[in-house]
């Protein structure tokens, strides 16, 4: 599999109970996004993995939302958010630029709403110029799964899906350090 | 006549989290504040809050107030007419036969600045320190104040401590007057003092209050609060203004009708205490906040004080909030209403009606609406009533003939003005 | 006064079966949902029942709110 970077346009959603439907949810402007609900299916999957700690590997994350999220072999950086959560807001701008600057060289960004209310999200999303792609989460399963407990959290996989850094919180002074780890990920040989 | 304690209550105030804000917020408030036949105030506040950087907060305030108008000097009526001397400025002041004396000699102006720094110490830990500044014609307090707020339990839970100290020095028109000595008589030629007030420089008074608080998350549209406060004030505390009248006694030729009147004295030390407990929850769009505080100290008061807020959402981001308030309380050990004349006077004695026994209530209703992008207005206009006992069941002679705490009415209006965020 | 201290550590523990996760704060996280959001109006009514009553004082500080950063 290349290091074709996934058009969000491309995204079909699979439900874990594998209906298949494909969303192209342009209905507002922006977020060209995913919509993934991760329902009761993900409740058997959670207390097994045990609540509190972030999965080690991507494929977690991957599988979860249906398999066809995650690039292979990218440099993934997850970032848990709501809208009514002011420092996720912050961080938007910041993952855009992260977005513009590496993507073509390998970084992916999933962000992962946890809106209660989607609609929500959407307004908040409609609302800006980001076109991030978008994992719906109003359950929570996946912010359980990573046993979350700041709002924002954000998560960087490796190219070969290893967890490399937990950031708690968005703190414009860390983001320096945030993209000099990213580029350093990024120069690493892609395995397989 | 007023204390720190009220701002230190203030500074106080200010969630433990510094909001990670972007470039703060300002709000303003006007306060116009009219008694039926008594006192008259206006007071606006000035509010700014800036973060500086992503740890800290600037807080200031500044409040204005001025006040005119009549307030009752603790004598009883008389079917004659009485005269005062009055304290501030010299002369005298005129009372009319059957009325409550009230001293309608009073304006003032008063501001104060107060100034606060929050600080997060790390995410679930916060540090407050702030400053407090006040004067007015006969009044003057400086303070500071600290407190640290930790959370706990994924920050559901937050427990905070805060201290605060405040020294208050009164310089009363006139000099602060001998306790328990007799009003000089009002001369009317000049406005000299005869013997009875000490001129001279003014009276101090140390204020420290703690307060503990707990707040909790109950669940997703529920939030809860208790909070336990002690404060301890040492100094003159005397209402310098207040008398009381000697009334002639039952058995002589004008029971109840003043005989003398002689200035309030109070125990030098107050400890104070107060429990409050508030709740807030999200129903369906709405907020209802419901709170009550148990107040009690040792001069004798105890009080309960209960709160209903409820915020109705109207279109277009519009609000409605009707607001309840409800208050009792029970009287000083030393409140009376009147001393006797030919009875031994009582180490401490005060006529002052905010001492005594009474039932108050407040209605108000508030209407917020935004006017540009982060810009909202508010009016609120508010009733409050004061209702205590007609007289002590005790009273005799001409004193049964009056209402000696007539009905206080209060009408209030204010207007907020509050941007940012 | 270490009675008192029970009853905290008592209300303590007792308050740590109560609570939401952090993505579940999005009502709180409402400005209406805050404590003190209407901080001068409360200033001003302590100072107008501080004048005329003779109690004061008791309402402390707040936590709540959103729980971001």
């Amino acid at each position: 599999m290349g290091l074709r970077m996934p058009d969000v346009n491309d995204f079909t959603f699979t439900p874990l109970r594998k209906n298949m439907f494909s969303s192209r949810s342009g209905t507002k402007t922006s977020p060209l996004a995913i919509v993934i609900l991760v329902l009761g299916s993900l409740a058997a999957l959670a207390p097994s993995a045990s609540a509190g700690k972030p999965p080690k590997s991507i494929a977690v994350l991957d599988s979860l939302t249906g398999g066809s999220t995650i690039s292979q072999g990218s440099v993934v950086y997850v970032d848990f958010w709501a809208s009514w959560c002011v420092p996720c807001r912050r961080s938007f701008p910041w993952m855009m630029d992260l977005l513009g600057k590496y993507r073509d060289k390998g970084l992916q960004v999933v962000t992962i709403n946890l809106d209660r209310d989607q609609a929500a999200a959407r307004k908040f999303l409609a609302g800006t110029n980001a076109s991030l792609p978008v994992v719906y989460d109003s359950e929570g399963g996946l912010a359980k799964l990573y046993g979350l407990e700041v709002m924002p959290t954000s998560f960087v996989y490796a190219r070969d899906g290893s967890l490399k850094l937990c950031r708690e919180g968005f703190d414009p002074k860390e983001t320096e350090s945030v993209e000099q780890l990213i580029r350093t990920l990024i120069e690493e040989k892609p395995t397989k | 006549m007023r204390s720190a304690v009220t701002a230190i209550a203030a500074t106080l105030l200010g969630s433990g989290a510094v909001a990670a804000s972007d470039s703060g917020t300002m709000d303003s408030s006007l306060l116009i504040y009219s008694e039926t036949g008594r006192v008259k105030a206006a007071e606006g506040v000035f509010d700014l809050s800036r973060p500086l950087g992503d740890h800290r907060t600037i807080g200031l305030r500044l409040t204005l107030d001025a006040l005119t108008g009549a307030s009752p000097n603790g004598a009883t009526p008389s079917s004659r007419v009485q005269t005062f001397t009055s304290p501030s400025g010299g002369g005298s002041y005129v009372v009319k036969a059957g009325e409550v004396p009230l001293d309608d000699t009073f304006s003032d102006i008063r501001g104060a600045l107060d100034a606060s720094l929050k600080e997060s110490l790390d995410r679930i830990t916060f540090l407050n320190v702030g400053g407090h500044l006040s004067f007015e014609r006969d009044y003057a307090s400086i303070g500071v104040n600290s407190g640290v707020v930790r959370e706990f339990n994924r920050r559901n839970t937050s427990l905070g401590v805060s201290a605060a100290y405040a020294h208050d020095i009164v310089s009363p028109y006139g000099g602060a007057p001998v306790p328990l000595a007799s009003m000089p008589q009002p001369n009317a030629d000049d406005g000299e003092e005869e013997e009875g007030g000490e001129a001279g420089p003014g009276r101090g008074k140390n204020i420290v209050d703690v307060v503990v608080g707990l707040t909790q998350v109950v669940d997703r549209n529920t939030i809860a609060r208790l909070d336990y406060s002690l404060s301890r004030s040492s100094g003159y505390l005397n209402d310098p203004y207040k008398i009381l009248s000697v009334v002639q006694d039952q058995n002589s030729a004008e029971p109840g009708e003043p005989a003398d009147y002689v200035y309030e004295a109070r125990p030098d030390t107050r400890y104070k205490q107060a429990l409050f407990a508030e709740a807030r929850r999200y129903i369906a769009g709405s907020v209802l906040d419901l709170s009550y505080r148990y107040f009690w100290d040792d001069w004798g008061i105890r009080s309960h004080t209960a709160d209903v807020f409820l915020r109705l959402p109207l279109n277009g981001s519009h609000a409605i909030e009707p607001h309840f308030r409800w208050y009792h309380q029970a009287q000083a050990n030393f409140y009376e209403t009147y001393l006797i004349d030919g009875q031994s006077l009582p180490n401490y004695a005060s006529a002052d009606i905010r001492l005594a026994a009474f039932d108050a209530m407040t209605c108000g209703l508030k209407y917020s609406l935004p006017v540009a992008a982060g810009t909202h207005l508010s009016f609120t206009g508010e009733y409050y009533v004061q209702m205590g006992k007609r007289g002590p069941p005790d009273a005799f002679g001409v004193l049964r003939e009056y209402d000696l705490f007539p009905r206080l009415d209060v009408f209030m209006v204010r207007v907020g003005f509050a941007h940012g965020l | 006064m270490l009675f008192w201290l029970g009853v905290l550590i008592a209300l303590l523990s007792g308050c740590a079966a109560l609570g939401v996760e952090v993505w579940e704060r999005d009502v709180l996280a409402k400005p209406e949902m805050q404590f003190d959001n209407d901080a001068i109006n409360r200033a001003l009514d302590d100072h107008i029942y501080f004048s005329k009553e003779g109690s004061s004082g008791g309402r402390g500080f707040g936590g709540g709110g959103c729980g971001c950063n």
